[in-house]
């Protein structure tokens, strides 16, 4: 079954000088799948993910998520099915000051007006998956970058979307944290067959994925598949990275 | 462009967060200056209650000027404290301190004098229209027209004094801060807010001891002032400590706090109050000062009408001495009132004022003949006093000072009297402590009199025509003025008249009340260009977490509802706090004061405060969420 569908995607920033972020793209993640999207800087990964997650409109084409268009909602019914379809995660985390872990993460259900018993069932549930139940209670300034990662992932997956969307999730994070954190994101995938795409400038982090899809000044240049391990995938990943004149030389010390 | 252009720029461009203070200041300039024109109007000196005004005037703008210096410096202060990041900025580029204090300074200027400018303008063109309402309020003949140039003077300089010395005193205010700071600016994580439950409840026991202090038969002026500190100090607490407090309970109770919107704005407002602890603090008692002042002045009016209404004489003489020569003088008022075309009843009543053993106060006792022919015209009660008894005749009107059970004994030498009856009747304008006894004990306790008990005959004139007006017509005054102007020898004189009462009282009230509530209506313009300014600069802090909210799923229409939600905390939480305080104190404190109804009368002023209030919040909401909805649809 497919999750999501992108059609002849298409987007022009425009201005004095038309600028065409995006130009047909096509491409399709099927349910359980988790896809990674690489690409040099300005290759219009950050222009994909904003339509996809339905906070910019594309100039030409559809994106269409568990079946249905965002594009043709009105702007409360997009907001609804934001909360209740798509997860997000962040590079800067986004979660509110103001609230504590477990209030920052049952936000979505709450605003749904769910019971308290379904709320709290959930919320033991991820908490226990991503192992946060320890820093439930504590503010935001108070726990750790990848702690904060964490939560915002509970808080992306505690509604059950249909899409996970991760922009940049590891960019904020030290090595180690970020491997914790795409492991949870690896597990989540793999137990509750979360989909997820993923968006991202690391290597490492993009290793986690089934299949990664190279763009570059707005197209699809390459997809690879990953086999059965890690290790070489993560080379393969490399290898195209420095074939799409990225900063692949940058990133041959990493490789073992 | 030069760097005084680029402090003028920045004062144009930044126009949506200095309209408010802008606005504000004009205004304050233009009440003072039409003040001003009313205190330097050269017919004022030509009357006494003209000179009365004329002192009114200019108290009202010494507290104009003070309450302005106190809210604008606040208000600058706070506008600073907002832009420390863009000062660090400048500092790191090479701007000389003397150049930053030279931009405050040119800003500061720049906004006084036009608001100065704009203030005498729209003071001008609406003196006019000032005057004649005011010539309308003080009674007075026709105010005319005159080239104000002692109160423009006065208001200029007055202003440009205040603009200044605003300037200097903020100056002085950032030179203490290093540029590290300036450039962290106000970027500080929400800290977990703390609430102690001992000073929240402190803050609790301080109004229950005001309020239990308030019950005290006397208020000694040590009572009151310890009874305005408990308040303040309850009031502090109460917004630091116990209202946080509060919303940290409900925190807790999920099946509350965790359902829709209420996650969001419920949080919002802990820190919110915490935040604004202090403003709130400072405007709730301000609030409440004048909340008070409007509510005792309002019921005062009203008092003076319910005196008026509930009084049955209109007219009443009355004699120490020659009873004969008296009734005979009296004639002149029957000529007055008979070709005047009015008719009227007349009753001739003796008493004497009388202290007794068993009651603080004196009495006035009248005989039971008086009290018949009382009883006819006045259609009282009928009731028989026994030589050992008497009946209290309580007026409606005062509050009464001491209740009395039936069947107290009051003793004077030998002469036992018991309380037989009590009644709530209106008798007389000043005389409200009469007792009704038998003649024969009347006469008794008259040879028995000292010199300090005086003794009176009251003749008094009931007209039916004017018993069931509202307010005194003028056929009324003019005759009550004219009999008061007419008599007044050694033997007869006016007593008391309801009509002139009124009138006397209720201008000295309303000319108050017109003073007062242009001052009102500065303070609640000066509360609300500061929570103008407040919820202009929060929005830029604000859209941040609101950005995070959209993108989680949250709907501009909550969006919209959790922002009205917490705007009308801003706007009318200090508000209903000072209405309750001031309504609890008031209606403690009647009894003291000597007011019989004062909720009720003060609601008026209170509603008129609130509703003026509700028109600034239905504004800035629909403006607010304007911009909300403009910012939404750009990053959309």
């Amino acid at each position: 079954m497919e999750i999501c569908q992108v059609r002849h995607l298409t987007k022009i920033y425009g201005g004095k000088v038309l600028n065409k972020a995006l130009s047909d793209m096509n491409f399709t993640i099927r349910k359980g799948e988790f896809v990674g999207i690489m690409g040099p800087s300005g290759s219009g990964k950050t222009t994909l993910l904003n339509m996809i997650s339905t906070i910019d409109a594309p100039s030409s084409g559809t994106v269409i998520i568990n079946g249905k268009d965002p594009y043709q909602l009105k702007r409360d019914e997009l907001a609804r099915f934001r909360r209740r379809e798509l997860g997000f995660v962040f590079q800067d985390f986004n979660l509110l000051d103001t609230l504590t872990m477990e209030e920052n993460i049952v936000l979505p259900f709450v605003l749904d007006k769910k019971n308290l018993t379904e709320i709290e069932k959930n919320l033991r549930a991820v908490a226990e998956q991503l192992d946060i139940v320890d820093i439930l209670k504590k503010r935001t300034y108070e726990v750790s970058g990848g702690q904060l990662q964490r939560a915002a992932i509970a808080r992306a997956i505690i509604h059950s979307p249909s899409l996970l969307l991760a922009d940049e999730p590891t960019g904020n994070l030290d090595s180690q944290s970020a491997r914790t954190v795409m492991e949870m994101l690896a597990s989540v995938n793999k137990k509750d067959e979360t989909t997820m795409m993923l968006v991202t400038h690391d290597p490492i982090a993009a290793s986690y994925c089934h299949r990664v899809i190279f763009i570059k000044d707005g197209k699809i240049e390459k997809q690879i598949v990953r086999g059965k391990d890690r290790q070489p995938f993560f080379q393969e990943i490399i290898d195209m990275l420095s074939l799409l004149g990225g900063n692949a030389h940058e990133l041959s010390s990493v490789r073992p | 462009m030069n760097f005084r252009q680029f402090a003028l720029n920045n004062v144009k461009r930044n126009a949506g967060a200095y309209v408010g203070y802008f606005l504000s200041c004009a205004f304050v300039v233009m009440v003072f200056f039409l003040y001003a024109t009313l205190m330097f109007h050269p017919q004022l000196e030509q009357s006494v209650p003209g000179m009365v005004t004329k002192n009114g005037m200019l108290i009202a703008e010494i507290v104009i000027y003070g309450i302005s210096f106190l809210f604008l410096f606040y208000s600058m202060s706070v506008f600073l404290k907002e832009r420390t990041k863009e000062i660090g900025i400048l500092m790191i580029l090479g701007a000389k301190p003397s150049q930053i204090y030279q931009l405050i300074f040119i800003e500061n200027i720049t906004i006084g004098m036009s608001a100065i400018f704009v203030g005498l303008m729209c003071g001008l063109a609406t003196s006019k229209l000032f005057f004649m309402v005011s010539a309308d309020v003080l009674g007075s003949k026709r105010l005319f027209f005159y080239v104000p140039v002692q109160a423009t003077l006065l208001t200029g300089m007055v202003f440009i004094i205040l603009f200044g010395a605003l300037s200097i005193l903020t100056v002085g205010g950032i030179r203490k801060n290093k540029v590290i700071h300036l450039l962290q600016g106000k970027k500080k994580t929400k800290q977990e807010l703390y609430a102690n439950p001992w000073l929240a409840l402190f803050s609790l026991s301080c109004f229950v001891v005001a309020i239990g202090l308030m019950q005290v038969k006397m208020l000694a002026p040590e009572i009151t002032i310890t009874i305005l500190l408990l308040g303040c100090i309850g009031t502090y607490f109460f917004y630091t400590q116990m209202s946080v407090w509060v919303i940290q309970q409900f925190q807790k109770r999920k099946p509350f706090f965790w359902k829709g919107t209420r996650l969001l704005w419920v949080s919002d407002l802990a820190h919110k109050l915490k935040d604004n602890a202090r403003m709130f603090f400072i405007l709730t008692i301000v609030a409440t000062i004048a909340f008070s002042t409007i509510g005792i002045l309002v019921a005062n009016v009203h008092q003076s009408k319910v005196f008026y209404q509930k009084t049955p004489f209109s007219i009443e003489m009355a004699s120490e001495s020659h009873e004969k020569t008296a009734i005979k003088e009296s004639m002149t008022v029957d000529y007055i009132l008979q070709q005047r075309g009015i008719y009227y009843q007349k009753v001739i009543t003796h008493s004497q004022w009388v202290d007794f053993q068993g009651i603080t106060y004196g009495l006035e006792i009248i005989p039971q003949s008086d009290y018949r022919s009382l009883m006819q015209i006045l259609h009282l009660k009928k009731d028989l006093v026994r030589d050992d008894e008497m009946i209290l005749l309580n007026s409606p009107c005062y509050p009464p000072i001491q209740k009395v059970n039936n069947g107290a004994m009051f003793t004077r030498g030998k002469i036992h009297l018991k309380v037989k009856r009590q009644y709530e009747y209106q008798i007389f304008t000043k005389d409200n402590r009469l007792a009704v006894v038998s003649d024969h004990t009347y006469s008794q306790i008259q040879h028995s009199l000292t010199k300090e008990d005086g003794q009176r005959v009251s003749i008094s004139y009931y007209v039916p025509a004017w018993k069931s007006n509202q307010e005194p017509r003028e056929k009324e005054i003019k005759a009550s003025e004219k009999i008061g102007t007419m008599i007044s020898s050694e033997t007869l004189f006016m007593k008391g008249s309801k009509s002139l009462d009124y009138i006397y009282d209720a201008k000295g009230y309303i000319i108050t009340i017109y003073i007062g509530s242009f001052i009102a209506l500065i303070l609640s313009l000066f509360i609300v260009s500061f929570l103008y300014f407040r919820l202009f600069t929060d929005f830029y802090l604000e859209r941040e977490s609101y950005r995070k909210l959209i993108k989680v799923g949250v709907s501009i229409k909550e969006l919209k509802h959790i922002s009205t939600l917490k705007m009308a905390v801003m706007f009318f939480f200090p508000l209903i706090i000072a209405m309750m305080e001031s309504l609890i104190s008031l209606s403690m404190m009647k009894r003291h004061i000597g007011l019989l109804e004062i909720v009720v009368p003060s609601l008026y002023g209170i509603g008129v405060f609130f509703c003026l209030q509700l028109l600034y919040f239905l504004i800035f909401r629909s403006r607010y969420l304007k911009k909300l909805n403009q910012w939404m649809t750009i990053t959309k």
